[in-house]
């Protein structure tokens, strides 16, 4: 018996008290003495537990103490509608309803005779191998449910009623078989194995299109053999010269490929009416071959074409884009200046020139990374963008010339259904994509943390993310709107979802009545001609 | 060969149809409406006529063969009355005779793990007996509960019913009935198919 085993468990107990308690004493002194908290000096130790569960507030909000309805940018039941229907390919509800009915809100008219599931215009002809989830039990802590290959109907649109792009004014018109497609997300946004998976399950799905986002084609996008929409942003990545400038040589490479069937010009995005900056940290030698710079040096792009500051030049631009690439050539937009959009269809009448299509990017659209005071307050929200530039097309008599895309929060079929009734002839998804790959809206994708391998290039984290499991989700996922659309058209009396019509939305007000969805811009008209201007208001000090 | 097809419009009559123009036959059908005659053609179908005006002496005329799926839903079998319109048969295989169609390949709605009593509720068995009974070249199948999964292109043929048996992809049964119209060694006979390890053309033989 030696000293060392008499004292030894003392020691051991004494220090795994002591050791805390010195850690303790020590980040008091710390918290004490800092000067950048307030909290913290007053209560020392204490105040940390603000910041813990401010740190965890959105986990804490979205998994106990917010309802089904509540919560933003997607609420729990919009959240749980996406994931089920990529995981189960089964969109039943039971019961009724969770939307909260006193609110101002577009219904959709159902028609008192609607179109029996026999006499819709629908295209099942080629099934769809795809994989499914069934639950087998599901108790309090556990679920038992099993994975199984099914052919699933795809839901395309009839080759009368596809959408065709660009045609009659280009070599290669873009035909589509479906009206949901993937909105821009680039390489370097999202992982490889995001990019991967949703490459793939579109695919798939078939019917639908994957938008490359301004960073480019990576092989990534071309995994899955989708056809693609390739972004030209005002960074101009993948179609530059080293220099900056734009390389025509790069831009017939990209026109050449099989999968790239039209080309984005983005002048803005909804949350995002800014510049892009890209971090030399994060520039890769694959993304830098990808977006055509160079590696470890930070990228910082303009907020506009610096090149192009009118529509003249713009449409100039657009049209060398088509004759050269020989592919639609369309730009995104985001709707605020009327005016000016006004302009813009009063040139495309006189001109002849414009571009194939039109994405028009609501207000609420999402970003990667943006400032609060352009997510929040710059653009009209989509609702409103989408028939203003709608009728302004029609006012002119070009709007058969032009496809109208929408995006904007439209993840399930109603607000898929209200878009189309507005205006768009096809729509544009992004995060409802991240969802059906996994998304858990950590809202961290500028900080390349994400914990679930979705908005993250760091391979660790992407290893959470397996390709061959969510891409049938993606799949499952765009399927699942398609017949949702159809059951819309038929509840509104119509065989297809083309056939969808503003006369088929209504409006009800907070206090229960309802209006017609009219003209949008006759309505703008009216207020104006009532309202008296501000300079007719009486002064403000009445002396 | 010109195949008459009665019950295109189910789970079974899609994959029918296209396995069908596959092997380079000529599928001939009946939809109620115009709207389904598209999509029966778009499917494969080379002709569709209108339930509403048309007899049945006059489309199938010309034809070699008549594949008829009997409609159940898909979760008929035990213990479920389930009502096989006999008469619907009966009055297709007269036509079928008037018109010389001698070879008739038919999907019993009698499922291949149904007890012999509930095979033989309302009726089920009745359109088979008569067949046996006339001179067509007869080919009946009975089958396992279908569901839409990608065909495996295999089964087994059992001896009789058995009590339980696994589900079979619509696909592998329409490849079943296809194979088996020019196929002798299939002929007047009835075969009970479930999902097993044997190529269905082998299967068969």
């Amino acid at each position: 018996m030696g000293k060392i085993s008499k004292y030894l468990p003392t020691a051991i107990i004494g220090s795994t008290v002591a050791a805390p308690l010195a850690y303790i004493a020590y980040i008091y002194q710390k918290d004490n003495h800092q000067k950048q908290h307030a909290v913290l000096r007053n209560f020392p130790l204490l105040g940390r537990v603000r910041y813990m569960a401010e740190h965890v507030g959105p986990e804490l909000r979205q998994y106990l103490f917010s309802g089904d309805n509540e919560g933003l940018p997607f609420s729990r039941i919009q959240y749980e509608d996406i994931v089920k229907a990529g995981k189960y390919n089964d969109r039943l509800i039971g019961f009724g309803s969770d939307r909260n009915f006193a609110e101002d809100g577009f219904y959709i008219r159902n028609s008192l005779f609607p179109k029996l599931r026999t006499e819709l215009r629908i295209d099942n002809s080629h099934k769809v191998a795809t994989y499914r989830y069934v639950v087998d039990h599901e108790g309090l802590i556990s679920r038992k449910e099993h994975r199984e290959e099914i052919l699933a109907d795809p839901y395309y649109l009839r080759d009368e009623d596809a959408i065709v792009i660009g045609e009659g004014y280009c070599r290669h018109p873009f035909t589509i078989k479906g009206q949901v497609g993937m909105s821009a997300m680039s390489y370097g946004a999202l992982g490889e194995n995001a990019i991967t998976a949703l490459s793939k399950g579109l695919g798939i799905a078939g019917g639908t299109w994957m938008n490359t986002g301004e960073g480019g084609i990576s092989d990534y996008h071309l995994a899955g053999d989708t056809d693609l929409i390739m972004q030209i942003g005002p960074g101009l990545f993948g179609v530059r010269t080293p220099g900056g400038e734009f390389s025509w040589e790069a831009f017939k490479e990209k026109a050449a490929m099989e999968n790239v069937k039209a080309f984005e010009v983005k002048l803005a995005q909804g949350a995002k009416t800014r510049g892009g900056h890209l971090e030399g940290n994060k520039v890769t030698e694959e993304i830098a071959r990808i977006r055509l710079i160079e590696p470890g040096k930070t990228v910082n792009s303009p907020n506009r074409f610096t090149e192009y500051d009118s529509f003249e030049k713009l449409f100039a631009f657009i049209e060398q884009l088509r004759e050269v690439g020989g592919k639609p050539v369309g730009m995104k937009i985001v709707v605020g200046d009327v005016e000016g959009l006004e302009e813009m269809a009063r040139i495309m009448r006189d001109t002849g020139k414009g571009p194939d299509f039109i994405t028009i990017d609501g207000g609420e659209g999402g970003t990667g990374a943006t400032y609060q005071e352009l997510a929040d307050s710059v653009g009209l929200p989509i609702m409103t963008a989408l028939p203003i530039v709608d009728e302004l097309l029609r006012q002119y008599g070009v709007r058969d010339r032009v496809k109208l895309i929408a995006s904007g929060k439209l993840v399930t079929p109603d607000k898929i259904a209200m878009a189309l009734a507005l205006g768009a002839d096809l729509v544009n998804i992004a995060r409802g994509f991240m969802i059906s790959v996994g998304c858990i809206m950590a809202e961290v994708c500028h900080t390349n943390t994400c914990p679930v391998g979705v908005a993250t290039t760091d391979p660790d984290l992407q290893d959470g993310l397996i390709v061959g499991e969510k891409m049938y989700r993606v799949a499952n996922y765009v399927m699942s709107l398609r017949a949702g659309l159809f059951n819309i058209a038929a509840a509104t009396g119509v065989e297809s979802p083309t056939l969808i019509e503003r006369k088929h939305l209504t409006h009800k007000d907070i206090r229960g009545r309802v209006s017609s969805v009219g003209s949008m811009i006759h309505q703008l008209d009216q207020k104006e001609k009532q309202e008296k201007p501000v300079e007719d208001l009486p002064p403000k000090n009445n002396l | 060969m010109k195949v008459f097809v009665f019950g295109s419009g189910g789970d079974v009559g899609e994959y029918l149809l296209k396995k069908l123009a596959q092997k380079n036959h000529q599928a001939v059908t009946i939809a109620e409406s115009a709207n389904r005659a598209d999509e029966l053609k778009m499917v494969g179908a080379a002709e569709v006529y209108l339930a509403a005006d048309t007899s049945y002496t006059e489309v199938l005329a010309g034809c070699d063969a008549i594949i008829y799926i009997a409609g159940t839903s898909p979760h008929a079998g035990e213990d479920n009355n389930v009502l096989v319109d006999h008469e619907a048969v009966t009055r297709a295989m007269a036509a079928a005779k008037q018109q010389q169609v001698a070879r008739l390949v038919y999907l019993s709605p009698a499922r291949v793990d149904e007890s012999a009593i509930s095979q033989n509720t309302a009726g089920k068995k009745i359109p088979e007996e008569l067949m046996k009974l006339d001179e067509f070249t007869y080919t009946i199948i009975h089958a396992s509960r279908g569901v839409h999964k990608p065909g495996k292109g295999m089964i087994d043929i059992i001896a009789s019913n058995r009590k339980k048996a696994a589900d079979l992809p619509f696909e592998d049964i329409a490849e079943v009935l296809v194979e088996s119209l020019a196929n002798k060694a299939t002929y007047n006979k009835t075969l009970n198919i479930t999902p097993g390890i044997i190529p269905i053309k082998k299967a068969l033989t």
